[in-house]
């Protein structure tokens, strides 16, 4: 018989690492970073990706990092801007050095009106940076193929997409989210798109092992609230994975008694 | 000798003078008041945290200084 409890069943192992809460979240978009702090911590999240930037001097940005590491986040900072392979590997070389972290999640995507990943870069780098010694996340286009060959390079998950960054459609590649997780031998984080907890409880019901939530989350009215609405979504969603789905039919299946009342 | 010798550019923008005190990687961040969360390439080199006490600038060398900003 399973036990129910969803601390037993949520141990999320990632390279070594342990993660108690399969909500990972990203630190974008939030009006402050009293805000994002408040609401990463209602969220129970215990990792969060950052980028990396060329520092203005003469505009010192919030300092986002001192309340991360106050809270013991596990930072996966990101490639984000890198068009190529090579920007990207350049780009996890900076945030090992800066952040004193060789993970990495993968992100390369030239064109800016979709941020469509390029798969052929993200493998070429992936591949690269893992014989480097870097624990590689890439971002990737719902690609079932693409997975496999990322993870027999060395990627220690990957992170198909639902739907286009920010664009709060939900997984709207959900059959090929099943693929991906049907075959993968690392864990799966479903990553962009999942813009409600409905959602983010979904791809939990799929079988991801985690997701991960910036926009829907920082661009609430209410983020403090609303992070609390995904750490439940998620909790729930993977307790009925764990519980297992009843099938779907195509025609009704009575759950009471269907005996007339006269026989 | 020109003046750019006796200058490190910061991210093409800002100019950190050489001088008496201020010649290393180290000195440099301590002059831009810079946290150490910070990656420093020079001429787009990374150079690691440990060689910044000991890697002495001439003056002309291009910096670039990374730091974490927000992001999804």
């Amino acid at each position: 018989m399973l036990d129910f409890s969803v601390q037993s069943h949520n141990k999320l192992m990632i390279a070594g690492h342990q993660f108690s809460s399969r909500l990972f979240t990203g630190s974008g978009k939030f009006r402050n970073s009293g805000v994002m702090t408040q609401a990463l911590h209602a969220s129970g999240s215990e990792l969060v990706t950052m980028s990396l930037k060329r520092v203005d001097l003469a505009q010192r940005s919030d300092d986002i990092l001192r309340p991360l590491l106050a809270n013991n986040m596990k930072l996966l900072p990101n490639t984000s801007g890198a068009k190529t392979a090579n920007d990207a590997i350049f780009a996890a070389q900076l945030a090992r050095e800066a952040l004193s972290t060789n993970w990495i999640k993968l992100e390369i995507h030239p064109d800016p009106k979709y941020l469509m990943p390029d798969p052929i870069e993200t493998l070429k780098a992936a591949e690269e940076l893992v014989n480097d010694g870097f624990v590689v996340l890439p971002y990737i286009h719902a690609d079932p193929v693409l997975a496999k060959r990322l993870e027999d390079v060395g990627c220690q998950a990957v992170m198909p997409l639902g739907a286009p960054i920010g664009s709060n459609k939900g997984l709207v590649s959900h059959d090929f989210l099943k693929i991906i997780i049907e075959q993968a031998n690392v864990p799966v984080i479903i990553d962009a798109g999942i813009g409600a907890p409905s959602h983010a409880a979904y791809a939990m019901e799929l079988g991801a092992d985690a997701v991960l939530i910036n926009t829907a989350m920082a661009v609430s009215p209410d983020p403090v609230a609303m992070a609390r609405a995904f750490s439940m979504a998620v909790d729930s969603g993977r307790m009925a994975y764990l519980a297992g789905l009843a099938t779907t039919n195509s025609h009704a299946i009575a759950t009471s008694p269907l005996t007339a009342f006269l026989d | 000798m020109p003046e750019h010798q006796y200058f490190v550019t910061i991210n093409n923008t800002n100019k950190v003078a050489i001088e008496p005190g201020v010649s290393t990687i180290s000195d440099v961040i301590l002059v831009l008041t810079l946290e150490l969360n910070v990656a420093v390439a020079i001429n787009d080199k990374i150079v690691g945290h440990r060689l910044w006490p000991t890697t002495v600038l001439a003056g002309g060398e291009q910096l670039s200084i990374f730091g974490a900003i927000a992001g999804g």
